[in-house]
């Protein structure tokens, strides 16, 4: 037995409130990590928009996202992104928030069409606020980070 | 003792079954406990100190524990937990007994499922005799589970019920011995922080400090008083000078006012606390959660432990930390700050006792 209270099991304790588990749930796209290995993912992910970005800076344009990509990763990304944005502001700010991002063209109506359909899938948070500046640089990362996950070839 | 559990959307007791669900703060100045009686939650609250003496017609060692060790044998009463955990041997076993006397005296059932909130310290040795003297109590034979103070004290300032697991929110324990922060993403720690160096027990040693240069050198108090006027008379909203009487040594009293000994070491302790919180340890989420700050800070930060008990500082803290970190921060606290960690281990409790 240990009473050591970072070892506890917060799968135990998601159930205990009735919750949804992390791998069913609002945080499908980012499974229980600890720190260490969250830190790795960010390296890693941040790698691959560098490296993307390099040889992409001559081709770096307006709209950023033409279209979401398909692979396991990208998928886990977007949903992980929909889930900050619904997280933070509900579903209406993170359909406002979308459609602001279609305006500044960060993405195209395609992209911005393919959100709308995913974001009610992420429960109503039982806090909300405005987005902030913050927020929106966050989704400026993730914007980047997955246009940096399209295939070049596309 | 005080009933302080009025809210109906959550009971905390187990009828299903009759697993006593128990919740536990051993604190380093003082241990909560709170459990179901007669259909009503009881709190019992008392300093984590022991005394022992021999009884003169027995010669039998007698053990006197909480406030009544502290009144009667002020000179060799222990605070086996001064540091958060039992440091050796010598005070595990101290704190074994402690913990056996106060659960004896409640009556709890052996039978109990007992979630204890403790400090999340780096001491193995220390966690190591805690665990000894878990193993080793009379109650929690049916289960026992661990959880960081941090998350327990969150769990009533964030609902009636237990909200606080499917959050993404930042808790702040203001403890005696340690400041301990920590953000919960859907109950997953993020960045568990811990610091020794801002403390309620700093706080009282600053007050005993400043009240011997306020009185110009004619009065000393113990730390024991520091504390009480701490407590009794700290207040960032309506703090008012007060008098006190001291004996001294030749005959005769001395009586003396307070006016700056109390709120001075209060103010410098918000201060500090904020530059860790927000320098420390908020700068290190942002660096490694990025999505799990943004999320948090624009949420209630919740404050706990028994500094959080004086009066204002929830607002000043506030006021502070939005400053520093140039965002406008909200903060929460339960009703009860230095029984939240209890109150948050035993709705656990409850729950896990529902469950068997």
């Amino acid at each position: 037995m240990t009473v050591n209270p970072r070892e506890y099991d917060a799968d135990e304790l998601r159930e205990l409130a009735g919750v949804e588990s992390v791998d069913e749930g609002s945080h499908a796209a980012a499974p229980r990590r600890k720190p260490d290995e969250s830190i790795r993912e960010q390296q890693f992910r941040q790698l691959l928009a560098l490296q993307s970005e390099r040889q992409q800076l001559d081709r770096l344009s307006k709209p950023f996202l033409t279209a979401l990509p398909e692979s396991t990763l990208g998928t886990g990304l977007a949903d992980e992104w929909l889930d900050f944005l619904v997280h933070v502001g509900g579903h209406d700010r993170a359909e406002r928030a979308v459609h602001y991002y279609r305006q500044l063209r960060w993405i195209t109506p395609a992209v911005e069409a393919e959100l709308h359909v995913s974001i009610h899938q992420f429960p109503e948070p039982v806090h909300d606020r405005s987005l902030t500046a913050g927020d929106h640089r966050l989704s400026l990362l993730y914007i980047a980070t997955l246009a940096s996950l399209r295939d070049p070839s596309h | 003792m005080a009933d302080d559990t009025d809210d109906g959307a959550f009971d905390g007791s187990s009828d299903a079954n009759e697993v006593t669900p128990v919740g536990v703060k051993l604190g380093s100045t003082r241990t909560v406990l709170q459990y179901p009686k007669d259909g009503e939650i009881e709190t019992v609250r008392t300093l984590t100190c022991l005394a022992t003496y021999e009884d003169a017609l027995t010669g039998e060692e007698k053990v006197l524990y909480g406030e009544q060790a502290a009144q009667e044998f002020p000179d060799t009463v222990e605070f086996m937990l001064r540091s958060g955990l039992p440091e050796d041997d010598d005070r595990a076993e101290l704190a074994g007994k402690f913990f056996t006397e106060l659960v004896r005296a409640q009556d709890i059932p052996e039978g109990s499922a007992v979630v204890y909130a403790i400090p999340t310290i780096d001491n193995d040795e220390g966690l190591e005799n805690l665990t000894e003297v878990i193993e080793n109590s009379p109650i929690g034979q049916t289960l026992v589970r661990s959880f960081p103070e941090s998350l327990c004290g969150a769990v009533p300032a964030m609902g009636d019920g237990l909200e606080a697991i499917d959050e993404v929110f930042v808790a702040v324990n203001m403890g005696s011995t340690n400041l301990e922060a920590c953000a919960y993403r859907h109950a997953e720690q993020l960045e568990p922080f811990s610091t020794g160096a801002v403390t309620g027990s700093e706080v009282d040693r600053r007050i005993a400090n400043a009240v011997e240069e306020e009185t110009q050198g004619r009065v000393n108090i113990d730390l024991t008083t520091a504390r009480e006027y701490k407590e009794d008379h700290g207040d960032f909203v309506d703090f008012e000078p007060f008098t006190d009487v001291i004996q001294q040594p030749g005959g005769g009293s001395h009586e003396f006012t307070i006016k700056r000994s109390v709120m001075e070491p209060l103010d410098e302790y918000v201060d500090e606390a904020v530059e860790e919180i927000a320098n420390n340890f908020l700068s290190e989420l942002a660096n490694t959660h990025m999505k799990p700050y943004q999320i948090a800070l624009g949420k209630p930060i919740a404050l706990t432990g028994g500094m959080a008990c004086i009066p204002g500082i929830e607002d000043v803290f506030e006021e502070r930390l939005s400053e520093e970190l140039d965002r406008d921060i909200t903060v929460v606290a339960a009703d009860r700050p230095d029984l939240a960690a209890a109150q948050g281990a035993q709705r656990i409790a409850a729950k896990l006792a529902d469950n068997l």
